[in-house]
């Protein structure tokens, strides 16, 4: 599914937020968003998803798939949501009803656009457990019974069990150790590629960008300074911004004598 | 061994369970770690792992089920340790891993720095004589973590970036000179672009007090690699591994510590 963004412009209680923003979300592309915190990035994310605070005002042209979603009525984008888009947010203990058990917390988006009986549901519930790494025993627990990991593969399942076409992931892995976070990248990664789906993933790492998506966008004060293939922005940086930010990723990440070998041993343990 | 003989605070087959009776859950089993004077050790495992509990334990907030806590090698525990446990909440420095949940909202950067220097005792060496010695102290504390004191000594929390807030969080660990400073995952919260400025303000507090030991929680190899002198691996509430920074990282021995470090690569 494709997502173009024309000269979008974003403020909440008339405070710009984002400004003159144009993006674009290619079929099967996975596109990163990078920037710091308080840059507008999740207002981006939730303008794509219609689900902008009440206060904020919108203006441009956001077109999913050729149909503009700017003005459409609660209830169309509410059906697009539905059918159309996932959403993976930051931090899973906040973003799962905790009075649900995982099965019903998964069920709850077929429940509510689908009219499938309950056998079927249940049968598609398992299926994407599996498919997120959760074992079946899970299912009938509370989020506050599963550790961090695996509340994230439950929003992950939730957002992916209509088969969206687009996933939008903001910070997903932010609120995880290190481990969990590269699980969890890779886990996102493959069940977008095997759906062959769209993903716009949310950062303010550029390590975390590498591994997730092949296009970015770099957005500094809420306009977008600076885009290319991640790779590319990686290794040239042009603009200030964007060169602390790779600064800052190359810093913090490991350099060891072991590095290639315990890599090569981790990618071979995923595989087994 | 001579590198004992300059342990600042120990963890003595440190044990620790949470529940009652019924619903007991063993966190830590009896661990052993020590770390000396002017040194930063890293304590690294997966969220759950134990960590938090440890240097908890280490400090004095947390009582072990089982086993010792020394500082300056006499106890903390027990109605014997409560005078040595005063001492070491004295001269201890603690840094949480959310600065917006840490710091107080309606104070002023400055009010929040200056707090430890007015709640030392009146004995104490350290402590500041008067209004216009703690501003002074103050104003150095925020100079040395990189935040221009005329500029943020009367800003709020709500005010500062996340990068900001934590460095006002370090100032006010360290504006009393501690000999030990904890901080439990300081980085966490924080975007990665104000991540190298924290460590900038780590390094600064360090050469500015060569003696202060650093405890540092972390699971993020690379901000480890940065500053610490010697990592211990703790995993299910067991130290797997430990050793220096160069040891673990270049040549580590057990599955776990070679996870953490295919994971921490580009």
């Amino acid at each position: 599914m494709s997502v173009t963004l024309s000269n979008v412009n974003i403020s909440i209680a008339s405070k710009p937020i984002v400004h003159n923003i144009s993006m674009e979300i290619r079929d099967g592309q996975r596109v990163g968003l990078i920037g710091s915190s308080g840059s507008g990035k999740s207002m981006i994310a939730r303008a794509i998803m219609g689900l902008l605070p009440q206060q904020a005002s919108l203006s441009g042209t956001i077109s999913v798939n050729g149909t503009q979603v700017v003005g459409m009525s609660d209830n169309e984008l509410a059906n697009l949501r539905g059918a159309a888009m996932g959403m993976v947010f930051q931090n899973p203990a906040t973003s799962l009803n905790p009075l649900l058990r995982v099965r019903e917390q998964i069920e709850l988006p077929l429940k509510l656009h689908y009219d499938l009986p309950s056998d079927d549901r249940a049968a598609r519930v398992e299926a994407m457990a599996r498919k997120v790494g959760l074992p079946a025993e899970l299912l009938g627990r509370f989020p506050h019974q599963l550790s961090g990991g695996q509340q994230q593969r439950v929003g992950i399942a939730t957002a992916l069990i209509t088969s969206p076409r687009l996933i939008i992931a903001d910070e997903p892995t932010t609120a995880l150790d290190s481990i969990t976070q590269r699980q969890i990248i890779d886990l996102l990664v493959s069940l977008v590629d095997e759906a062959h789906a769209s993903m716009l993933f949310i950062t303010h790492d550029f390590s975390v960008l590498a591994h997730a998506t092949q296009y970015c966008y770099v957005l500094g004060d809420g306009e977008i300074i600076e885009r290319g293939r991640t790779a590319q922005l990686l290794d040239a940086p042009q603009h200030d911004y964007t060169k602390t930010l790779v600064h800052a990723a190359q810093t913090l990440s490991l350099h060891t004598d072991t590095r290639s070998a315990a890599h090569t041993e981790g990618a071979h343990n995923e595989r087994a | 061994m001579s590198e004992h003989d300059n342990v600042i605070l120990e963890g003595a087959n440190i044990s620790k369970s949470f529940g009652t009776k019924r619903t007991r859950q063993q966190v830590l089993f009896d661990v052993n770690v020590h770390v000396c004077a002017g040194e930063c050790l890293a304590v690294i495992g997966e969220s759950g792992s134990g960590k938090t509990t440890l240097t908890r334990i280490l400090l004095g907030l947390e009582t072990p089920s089982a086993g010792d806590v020394l500082f300056s090698g006499a106890s903390i525990e027990g109605n014997a340790g409560r005078a040595q446990l005063k001492l070491l909440r004295e001269q201890s420095g603690i840094v949480y891993q959310n600065p917006f949940e840490s710091l107080d909202p309606r104070w002023t950067a400055g009010r929040s720095v200056a707090e430890p220097l007015r709640l030392l005792p009146k004995q104490d060496s350290a402590r500041a004589r008067d209004d216009e010695q703690i501003g002074a102290r103050v104003a150095d504390a925020l100079e040395l973590v990189g935040l221009p004191p005329a500029e943020f000594v009367d800003r709020y929390p709500m005010d500062m970036s996340g990068g900001q807030a934590q460095r006002v969080a370090i100032a006010r660990a360290i504006v009393k000179n501690p000999r030990i400073l904890l901080a439990d995952e300081p980085m966490s919260a924080i975007d990665v672009a104000a991540r190298v400025q924290i460590l900038d303000a780590l390094a600064a507090s360090r050469e500015r007090n060569p003696q202060m030991a650093i405890v540092i929680v972390s699971h993020d190899l690379g901000v480890v690699q940065n500053i610490a002198d010697r990592i211990v691996v703790i995993h299910h509430g067991r130290i797997v591994e430990q050793g220096t920074t160069a040891q673990v990282l270049n040549t580590p021995q057990e599955h776990y510590t070679k996870e953490l470090i295919a994971v921490a690569s580009m």
